[in-house]
């Protein structure tokens, strides 16, 4: 079933784990943030995932792309517990985040959660104020002074690039953002419990091209304290922003490499079928 | 969903409101025979079984003649007698002054009583219990706050009768405030005073048997046609004398809770009633008419004023061996 | 596609069917609310004259309270010696009193258990079980309220008023074992949570729940001697002065909340449902937990649709009768004490009126407390839905934004 994530670096290069035909890339174990293995995932019978396996470097930007439907989304969700929610789904397979498997029964999945956030395609602000909706994940945990919260939403703000745009105005109700402003909200709020790793669902594709660029812009200034896993089916997007990408199809890996690599010289013709757009499907 | 079920909320309210309009509107005026052969009677629910009776009997004599019976309450008969909806109005009390007046007012002629039988009421207790006997003051104590009977003080407990079980506080169970049963209660029981307010109120005598029955701490008053086999009576004491609900008792008046069941009969003076009307009090005042009476559980007429009843209606008397 | 302005004969009948059919809706409409409105002229109608000026006249403080024997101010409700003459003793307060109380216990018994349906079944429900359960509500709602009042007033009442430990062991061991159980679940072993999961507790919780009533019944004579020397109804009524009634408030609670759960689950589930789910995966991808989705996230914004939805229950409640007529003892009291009976407008109404007389001071007042109830129900219905309007304006708006 799994195999023990502390194998010897020229093993894991050698080992075929899952896909023979994807390269699997070589992070040691210092390097690697998320290591998959093996992975298969089934929504009620029908497989949606088909023994994945490979590992998400640290502070880089990983963009998984493909058509619709190949399971790009279900692996992100997978990495931070989310098809928990859901009783048809059967899994088989491991994830680990720096070297601990996710799913071991003494992991406390929303601790889980805070070190691994998540968002979403359609920006998804609760309906509060600003500051509340950033503030959100720090009430959850409990046990923060007003003051201790005032800084840390402050801090998430700016980061996520919305401060100067909202600071006069942080009680006004969050849905009087554009669609730009909440999805940088939606990130500023995950930004705000610290997460190690932020996942990535199509941010950008509701948007219209210029917050798409903030976004974009966002990513990388993020790059160098975050891991950050996105998916996306603009693959200019992933040109863009990402160090590394990985093609998804019919719910297996079929090639993961640097993105400069994979763009101008992909080893597998499917991969550059996608690439080029003569795929269908 | 949530829109469909609103709409059957209000719909349903709707035709609650709707029924509650026509019960209202229900005494229309409308003639005294619709259909040749019909015999209209309008009136008291205690007396319902009883008139049914009477029908069925009445239609074997007679086939082709279908008694129609209404039956709202002693109160509904008086308006239907009024708007000539009915010559027949039978009454589990009697018709009160502003009822008769406005009869007269309407016709020119007073309305006609006549006596068809006797009801008596009864006080009754749960089966296990051993009351035997209550006089008018204890009566009055337990059901009453006014003791306007001469009692000095209420009787909430059955210790306070001197039993030992059932223990604790007593059970009141009577009727809805507009019914007969009620009334007549409260005038010659309460000696027109007023019942406690924790009576707990059935709409019907059968109901407050079967909760009597249920309840050991139970006592409560009923038509004496409705008891069973899980209450037992408690006789009046009156005087010296106990007087328990029986036939004798109630015939000769001795029982203080008697009353009398009437019909009301819309009959201008010296006319003679109409054919099948006349027919139809003919046989409830005769010996088969009153045999009904007595299987119903109430009580029959004495021979006496059986008599005095058909005089007064016109009726020729019985023969001999009728009697 | 066809020109409208064509006057093709196929399309004209489809267009004279289509304006028949249009006409045939809107008149059906139009009819219901002149019934609606027909309702409450009449009766405004047979109510006013009650008021007029005069010796048969009475005020508005006369309904309320009037002097009684004593000469104090007293709360009865004697309709009928209005018939004789006598002093008015008409006050309608002990049967306002009565309806507020039924209503009151009902709600008090209904929405701790619909709501915690309706968040249940939205939040932690398989969506196949969640399928099976909407029709067995259902089935719940379509028992006639005659059917409940009988089992209130004449079988559950007078158990409980004999076997007052049972009925008190039941009603304080369920929801300390639920919440021991609630504590307990975490600790089991893993295979065995994941078995007995809270996504089909409605399956496992079934038993467990038949087996703790069952065992607080066992247990019930035991502690009853151990604390109360043998007879709790004995030592309620010495210490208290309680008398427990076979028919009170708490069994017309009983049963009215059984009736009212339905509805009220039913409109508090669709608002949750409402709730986009994007919102509830967010909170939940931030590491809530299901609970506090719920009440940080999901409830301020089903809130208004919950609100009303508790509302028209409210309605409801206030409006029955069969179950009032048979399991309140239809006793005009004006206690605070659950064991006590009480009387309900609607009740005394479906009681009296066959026997008043059409046109008479009862009559009429009977019909003023019909036109009280009326009013009561259509401004809860009126208000509830407002709400859920106001609620569905704001949601548009919103949602424009994205």
């Amino acid at each position: 079933m799994s195999i023990d994530g502390r194998l010897p670096q020229r093993q894991l290069s050698q080992a075929s784990l899952g896909s023979r035909r994807g390269a699997v890339m070589a992070f040691s174990e210092a390097d690697t943030c998320l290591d998959i293995q093996g992975l298969s995932l089934a929504y009620a019978g029908k497989p949606a995932l088909k023994d994945l396996t490979l590992r998400i470097p640290r502070h880089r930007v990983t963009a998984f792309i493909g058509p619709s439907g190949c399971g790009k989304s279900t692996l992100l969700r997978a990495l931070n517990r989310l098809h928990d929610l859901n009783e048809d789904v059967s899994r088989r397979g491991s994830i680990y985040l720096d070297g601990h498997d996710i799913h071991d029964s003494r992991v406390a999945v929303s601790e889980l959660r805070r070190r691994v956030g998540m968002v979403f395609q359609a920006p998804n602000p609760f309906p509060m104020s600003i500051y509340d909706n950033v503030a959100f994940g720090l009430r959850l945990q409990g046990g923060l002074s007003k003051r201790r919260i005032d800084d840390v939403v402050e801090w998430a703000l700016k980061s996520a690039a919305l401060w100067e745009e909202v600071k006069g105005r942080l009680r006004a109700s969050a849905w009087s953002l554009s669609g730009g402003q909440q999805q940088r909200l939606v990130i500023a709020r995950t930004l705000a419990v610290e997460p190690e790793v932020l996942l990535l669902d199509e941010p950008a594709s509701a948007l219209d091209p210029i917050s798409t660029l903030k976004i974009e812009e966002l990513i990388r200034t993020l790059k160098p304290h975050l891991t950050l896993v996105l998916v996306t089916h603009n693959m200019q997007q992933a040109a863009r922003v990402s160090d590394y990408t990985a093609f998804l199809h019919n719910g297996e890996l079929v090639e993961y490499g640097p993105t400069d690599t994979l763009f101008t010289h992909p080893r597998l013709r499917r991969t550059e079928n996608y690439i080029t757009g003569r795929m269908v499907g | 969903m949530s829109s469909v079920s609103h709409f059957a909320a209000t719909s349903r309210r709707i035709v609650m409101l709707l029924w509650l309009g026509w019960v209202a509107w229900l005494p229309l005026p409308a003639t005294a025979h619709d259909v040749a052969g019909a015999l209209n009677a309008v009136g008291s629910d205690t007396m319902a079984e009883l008139m049914l009776r009477w029908g069925e009997q009445f239609e074997e004599q007679r086939p082709g003649v279908r008694l129609q019976l209404q039956v709202a309450g002693s109160a509904s008969a008086p308006p239907a007698l009024i708007a000539g909806t009915t010559l027949l109005g039978p009454m589990s009390r009697p018709m009160q002054d502003d009822e008769k007046a406005a009869f007269a007012a309407r016709h020119g002629y007073a309305v006609t009583p006549v006596v068809v039988g006797k009801d008596a009421l009864v006080v009754v207790v749960n089966r296990h219990n051993p009351l035997e006997r209550l006089n008018r003051q204890q009566l009055d104590a337990i059901f009453s706050d006014t003791l306007a009977c001469g009692a000095e003080e209420s009787i909430d407990h059955w210790q306070q009768l001197g039993l030992d079980d059932p223990q604790g506080s007593i059970h009141l169970y009577g009727r809805n405030a507009v019914s007969g049963t009620h009334g007549l209660f409260r005038r010659r029981a309460l000696c027109d005073g007023e019942f406690k307010v924790s009576v707990t109120v059935s709409a019907g005598s059968a109901a407050v048997v079967a909760a009597v029955g249920d309840d050991p701490r139970g006592i409560g008053y009923v038509g004496l046609n409705h008891l069973n086999a899980d209450v037992r009576e408690v006789a009046i004491a009156d005087g010296q004398r106990d007087v328990r609900p029986e036939r004798q008792a109630l015939r000769d008046g001795d029982y203080p809770l008697v009353r009398d069941l009437l019909i009301y009969v819309n009959r201008p003076p010296e006319t003679p009633l109409p054919e099948v009307e006349r027919a139809f009090l003919d046989m409830v005042l005769s010996p088969s008419g009153q045999r009904v009476v007595k299987e119903l559980g109430f009580v029959a007429l004495s021979p006496s004023a059986l008599m005095a009843q058909r005089r007064a209606l016109g009726l020729p008397a019985l023969a001999r061996e009728e009697r | 596609m066809s020109d409208p302005t064509s006057t093709n004969p196929l399309y004209r009948s489809r267009q004279r069917r289509d304006r028949l059919a249009t006409l045939l809706i809107t008149a059906g409409g139009i009819g219901v609310l002149l019934t609606v409105i027909a309702i409450a002229v009449f009766l405004l109608v047979e109510v006013v004259p009650l008021f007029w000026p005069g010796a048969d006249g009475m005020s508005l403080s006369a309904l309320w309270s009037a002097p009684g024997t004593s000469g104090e101010a007293e709360f009865r409700w004697l309709p009928h010696r209005l018939e004789e003459g006598v002093v008015a003793q008409a006050s309608l307060a002990p049967l306002l009193w009565g309806t507020l109380e039924a209503a009151i216990w009902a709600l008090i018994v209904a929405i701790p258990l619909a709501l915690g349906a309706a968040a249940h079944s939205s939040l932690y429900m398989t969506p196949g079980l969640r399928a099976r359960m909407k029709p067995t509500l259902e089935l719940m709602e379509a028992m006639p309220s005659v059917v409940l009042g009988f089992i209130a007033g004449l079988v559950l009442g007078p158990w409980v008023e004999r076997h007052l430990a049972e009925a008190v062991s039941v009603v304080l061991l369920l929801p300390l074992a639920m919440i021991t159980l609630a504590l307990g679940h975490r600790r089991l072993p893993v295979p065995v949570q994941r078995y007995l999961s809270l996504n089909s507790a409605a399956l496992w919780l079934l038993p467990c729940l038949l087996l703790l009533v069952l065992a607080a019944v066992q247990l019930a004579p035991l502690w009853e001697s151990w604390w109360f020397a043998g007879d709790l109804r004995e030592w309620v009524e010495q210490r208290w002065g309680l008398d427990v009634q076979a028919r009170n408030a708490m069994i017309v609670g009983l049963a009215m909340g059984f009736a009212v759960i339905p509805g009220i689950y039913a409109l508090a589930e669709d608002a949750l449902s409402d709730v986009p789910r994007n919102l509830a995966e967010g909170a939940q991808a931030m590491g809530a937990t299901r609970w506090q989705t719920l009440t940080r996230v999901m409830l301020p914004i089903a809130l208004p649709g919950i609100f009303s939805a508790i509302m028209i229950g409210a309605g409801r409640a206030v409006g029955e009768t069969m179950i009032v007529l048979m399991a309140s003892g239809n006793s005009a009291l004006m206690t605070a004490t659950p064991l006590d009976g009480l009387r309900s407008l609607a009740s005394s109404i479906a009681i009296e009126l066959p026997e008043a007389a059409p046109g008479g001071t009862h009559y009429r007042l009977l019909l003023l407390a019909a036109l009280a109830l009326f009013l009561f129900t259509f401004l809860m219905n009126t208000l509830a839905e407002l709400v859920r309007a106001r609620l569905r304006q704001r949601f548009r708006r919103s949602r424009g934004d994205t």
